[in-house]
């Protein structure tokens, strides 16, 4: 289990500060949903989380260490980001792009060991792409594609994945695929998941904790029960909403329905 | 039977790598054996190995030894370096176009050598110097103009374009203001191995041993940086140190190889671009491979250039952009299809 922390951080992009006082812990394996409206910050966040962008000032802790202070390769073992719309070429294979995330335990010159050979051939189970791990990226389906990377970032055997928005682009069936296959990689390797969600009914149903952010600042974290709530979604997004009691049989959860923008 | 058909195409992929690098391999001794053979001057396979072996007194020692061995040397090793260079650039730069051009190589050389030969006719003999230090010096301009906290792909392609635009200006400033000269100077743009020796040899030779290997041993970086910035990030790749790496060692690569054989600007574009098509995109195959074929290409490319049309010696450039042009747009045409 790792923890990963932010402490007192401002965030900045090509010289336009994005997010002030950022503080925010993950200490137990948990689904985390960041959300917020458009430009919130909430990428950054994510992004400063996973060391693709260094705070300006504050700093991000990795199981108590400055990340900064640790080799990317360390902190590549430990914890793995999927930015949004990733690209590989398209004659790379499904055990190809798994086999990448090997990276952080190969030096230049070394061969594929079985140590490598037994973590891709479990990122490929865990994902379901066993059977089809010699397909072509170009002549995967959307789904396909996402969870062949999300086999990548498992290879990496990470205990913190981090993902920008996973769902965008694809059909209610594969989101609800690919949400279901995070919960249930979050509990078999029992690893923190934090990831950016624009479906807010996604986030409230497959994550425990939520953390609103609007404008560069921390709204509310907290469990979805605090989070999810009438008055912080209609603040958060400027809209109307109401929370309602949905479901079908066994699969009863909270949904919210926005129905006009700005509030009443 | 999922297992079976999977099994299979692994098998087929890893059969066409092999046999692509075997092919090319053996190919590439063969040509270089008729590079020595073929010529004016007939010679036996039996009088190559001679001399190969250090007998020093027969027949036709002199245009072996000192005019043809240097000649296909010359021309497998900047055919390999140009093709490699090619190869890290179009993977760094995540840019199917890009080649050694992009980052000044052809410009810097050529504004220097010709400045050489133009200025100081009497210092014709340095002009390789002159190509590799314009090489580098064009080479260090785009890299500090592309440089804001690291180097960014798109910018680095402008500040090539940018600079290879004024270099280009000040050729022609120099052909304007040196008319009565410009004779000389147009056989070394168009690219070739005419005049090649082992001052030439010795001149490409460290480069392109440290060159290659470090270029081999680069193919998982390279692997990592094709998925982008973020990505191979995560993957525990230095993202800028590993562009400098990169560029500096195709900037050595292509330097070297433009500083023995002139402007040739095709082998670093269409041969990487080729290799992509048949051993895919994997740098651990297509990296040798790259080097394979591109050395291949220009021993190939320089015999026939300087036999099919006896005596007359066609500039290898020339032929080469005649015979690759062609083939590079059926293939994209093909591929588009």
């Amino acid at each position: 289990m790792s923890t990963l922390e932010i402490r007192n951080a401002v965030l900045a992009y090509a010289g336009h500060v994005v997010a002030k006082e950022l503080s925010l812990s993950f200490v137990r394996p948990e689904v985390v949903s960041i959300i917020g409206p458009n430009g919130s910050g909430k990428s950054t966040l994510l992004k400063a989380l996973g060391r693709l962008l260094v705070p300006t000032q504050g700093a991000v802790y990795l199981n108590g260490q400055n990340m900064q202070k640790l080799s990317v390769n360390a902190t590549a073992k430990e914890l793995s980001v999927l930015p949004q719309s990733a690209q590989a070429p398209g004659d790379m294979t499904i055990r190809d792009l798994a086999m990448c995330g090997r990276m952080p335990y190969q030096s230049a010159l070394s061969a594929v060991g079985a140590e490598d050979a037994r973590a891709v051939e479990k990122a490929l189970k865990a994902t379901g792409l066993l059977q089809m791990q010699h397909r072509r990226l170009d002549k995967l389906s959307g789904g396909e594609r996402q969870r062949a990377w999300l086999a990548m970032a498992i290879a990496q055997e990470p205990k913190i994945l981090l993902l920008d928005e996973p769902t965008t682009y694809l059909d209610i069936h594969y989101q609800l695929e690919l949400m279901e296959l995070v919960r249930r990689l979050h509990k078999e390797l029992n690893i923190t998941v934090i990831m950016v969600m624009h479906d807010l009914n996604h986030a409230a149903r497959f994550s425990q904790r939520l953390i609103a952010v609007k404008n560069g600042k921390i709204m509310a974290d907290g469990s979805v029960a605090e989070v999810f709530t009438k008055e912080t979604l209609e603040s958060l997004y400027d809209v109307s909403v109401e929370i309602l009691d949905a479901g079908a049989g066994e699969f009863q959860q909270k949904v919210c329905f926005p129905y006009k923008a700005g509030k009443i | 039977m999922a297992v079976f058909s999977t099994a299979a195409y692994e098998d087929t992929r890893a059969r066409v790598r092999g046999s692509v690098m075997l092919t090319g391999s053996l190919l590439l001794i063969l040509l270089m054996a008729a590079g020595i053979t073929a010529g004016t001057a007939e010679v036996s396979m039996q009088e190559i190995v001679d001399i190969a072996m250090g007998a020093i007194h027969t027949e036709n020692y002199t245009i072996i030894y000192h005019l043809r061995m240097p000649r296909v040397l010359c021309g497998a090793l900047s055919g390999a370096n140009l093709a490699l260079a090619g190869c890290i650039l179009q993977g760094m730069l995540r840019n199917p176009l890009a080649d050694p051009g992009i980052i000044g190589v052809t410009a810097g050389a050529g504004l220097a050598a010709m400045a050489l030969m133009l200025v100081a006719p009497e210092l014709t003999s340095l002009v390789p110097f002159a190509a590799f230090g314009g090489a580098l010096a064009a080479v260090t301009a785009v890299f500090l103009l592309a440089w804001d906290h690291g180097v960014h792909p798109l910018r680095m392609i402008l500040a090539g374009v940018a600079l290879a635009a004024f270099f280009g200006g000040g050729q022609t400033a120099l052909s304007v203001f040196y008319a009565e000269r410009i004779q000389g100077t147009v056989t070394w743009l168009a690219g070739g191995f005419g005049g090649a020796g082992w001052q030439h040899v010795r001149m490409i030779l460290p480069y392109s041993l440290v060159g290659i290997f470090a270029a081999l041993c680069s193919y998982r970086r390279l692997n990592a940086l094709q998925l982008g910035d973020e990505v191979a990030s995560s993957l525990g790749i230095d993202v800028q140190k590993s562009r400098v790496f990169l560029i500096i060692l195709s900037a050595l690569l292509a330097g070297s190889a433009v500083s023995v054989a002139g402007l040739l600007g095709f082998v670093g574009l269409i041969v990487p671009h080729i290799m992509r098509l048949t051993v895919g995109s994997d740098f651990e195959f297509l990296l040798p491979a790259s080097a394979i074929f591109g050395a291949l290409l220009l021993v190939g490319a320089d015999t026939a250039a300087r036999t099919i049309f006896n005596p007359i010696e066609v500039p290898v450039g020339i032929f080469l952009s005649f015979l690759g042009a062609p083939f590079f747009l059926y293939l994209l045409k093909r591929r588009l299809r």
